[in-house]
């Protein structure tokens, strides 16, 4: 066994050099050449002196100790694929679609005040995959031709959220979460004093639980996407909550994620909280008329997950958060730009309704408008 | 959205875990091996400082200490991530001589005794508790959904 691990340790420096020699043998795009490319091979050059230090250290030589040499291996391994799914493929890909939705990012970046460095785009997803960030890899990835179509990149907005609770958390939600434990201490201490059913105090463990490890920080990212785009978040919202309706995930949260229902109430006291009271009501009729119309389930004690005066709570922190740390909300990007993206993703929606047959043909010449303007910017 | 982001912060939580105990073992197990001479001879790096010794202690008490509590408060006041309490909690359940074990484990460390088979077998069991809900993370990582 011994040899066979030593082996293995071999086999992987050996992928682990070919790919570092592979990065060095192409050409990349200059967008990421200096960037992303180098500190994908700086990555991988730590891996490889990890695995060099494994295979010097003498340990896998004892064979009593072979199961924890094959745990270091596991992790070792796993290392390394992670940077190939997160990073080299990701190069791999790059292209004129990727060069294109990062200087929109960027863009993005200094229309919000974002002060933090800007992550790499990258259209490696398929549709089902969607959007997500990946915020040890600095990169947001989108599905494979989203640079074609601006009614999603709303949610751009929510996962640049992500990477700013990362560095903000603290800023965003002051001592909200003393304030949530309190919340359910107090819920915990009506099941005694109301003689209610005992089975509600593990209830309200597990929410508390789902509520500190994912649910805040989902919260937190919708509150900082509609304070950056305003009612073109709630629509990108009331799309995605129409395509996961076969899921029944309108009232159903999961381990990752609040429900549907509830994201979109903090959404609106969101738009509620930067005063676009009269464009709420709109997107606020459809959504009830939505839900009149959708047959799901509403799981049980729901009303115990995502009471209002919690998402009302949070959300006048992550407003205030936010103008602390100095975003540029969305009336305040209108107020400093001509026609920032922000405004061009609500004008998109506003088509979308108001002139469906002739949306395509808006959404391509707004496209190459969007073009245009980086092109100029970049040359200026 | 963005489960990825989730996943990769859980993932790095886990990942950490599983390499400071088994970090912590090596180093227990190193110094147990040491005790046998032939053995010593054999492998030089078996040879470990105390203050390495120290340090793995520390970890694993740390660690027990930690799943004590868990155990005890059926889940609550803990900061590991919640899959991996609910699957200690599993075991501690299913297996009637866990939490025996634990404590066993717990009191030798803390008195300085040298660890026995017994011993390393329950770190071995926590460690593979450990083993499958990274790898079911890291499977999702690995597909990207989620």
């Amino acid at each position: 066994m011994t040899h066979f691990i030593v082996g293995l340790i071999n086999d992987l420096l050996i992928r682990v050099q070919n790919m570092i020699e592979d990065l060095n043998s192409r050409d990349h795009h200059p967008d990421i050449e200096n960037t992303f490319v180098l500190s994908t091979k700086n990555n991988l050059s730590k891996l490889s002196a990890e695995i060099k230090s494994n295979l010097d250290s003498g340990d896998l030589e004892v064979k009593e100790l072979s199961k924890y040499n094959l745990r270091r291996y596991i992790t070792l391994y796993s290392e390394f694929q992670l940077i190939e799914i997160y990073r080299y493929q990701v190069i791999l890909k790059y292209s004129e679609a990727e060069s294109y939705l990062n200087k929109k990012v960027k863009l993005i970046y200094d229309e919000i005040k974002c002060l933090q460095s800007v992550p790499l785009v990258t259209t490696i997803n398929n549709s089902d995959e969607y959007y997500w960030v990946h915020p040890r890899y600095e990169i947001i990835a989108v599905p494979t031709g989203e640079e074609k179509s601006l009614l999603n990149l709303p949610d751009l907005y929510h996962e640049i959220g992500h990477l700013i609770y990362k560095q903000h958390e603290d800023d965003l939600v002051g001592d909200f979460k003393n304030w949530l434990v309190t919340h359910f201490e107090k819920e915990r201490k009506a099941v005694v004093d109301e003689d209610r059913s005992p089975s509600l105090l593990e209830v309200f463990s597990e929410t508390l639980k789902k509520w500190q490890e994912c649910w805040l920080e989902e919260f937190v990212c919708d509150l900082i996407g509609t304070y950056l785009v305003g009612r073109a978040y709630a629509w990108t919202n009331l799309k995605l909550t129409t395509i996961a309706t076969g899921r029944e995930a309108t009232y159903q949260p999961s381990e990752l994620h609040p429900s549907d229902e509830a994201r979109m109430r903090a959404i609106f006291a969101m738009l509620t909280q930067i005063g676009l009271i009269r464009e709420l009501k709109e997107v606020s009729d459809c959504w009830n008329t939505f839900l009149s119309l959708v047959e799901v389930p509403v799981p049980d004690h729901y009303n115990y997950f995502f009471p209002d005066s919690l998402i009302e709570k949070l959300t006048t922190y992550v407003h205030e958060g936010c103008q602390n740390i100095g975003l540029a909300s969305y009336l305040e990007q209108l107020g400093e730009h001509s026609n920032p993206i922000s405004k061009i993703l609500n004008d998109a929606w506003y088509q979308l309704r108001s002139n469906p047959q002739d949306y395509a043909n808006w959404e391509e010449s707004v496209i190459s408008e969007i073009k245009n303007k980086l092109e100029t910017n970049l040359s200026q | 959205m963005s489960d990825i982001s989730l996943l990769s912060k859980y993932y790095q939580a886990i990942v950490d875990i599983s390499d400071r105990i088994n970090e912590s073992v090596i180093i227990m197990r190193k110094k147990s091996l040491s005790s046998d001479s032939k053995l010593k001879r054999k492998h030089k790096n078996l040879l470990v400082s105390k203050q390495a010794t120290t340090e793995a202690k520390e970890i694993l008490l740390k660690f027990l200490l930690e799943l004590e509590t868990i155990i005890e408060s059926n889940g609550s006041g803990s900061d590991l991530p919640s899959f991996l309490i609910q699957d200690l909690l599993r075991k501690a359940k299913s297996d009637a001589y866990f939490k025996s074990d634990l404590r066993d484990l717990t009191k030798a460390l803390s008195e300085n005794k040298v660890l026995s088979a017994k011993h390393f077998s329950t770190l071995d069991k926590l460690l593979s508790i450990i083993d499958i809900d990274r790898m079911s993370v890291f499977k999702k990582l690995r597909s990207r959904v989620g």
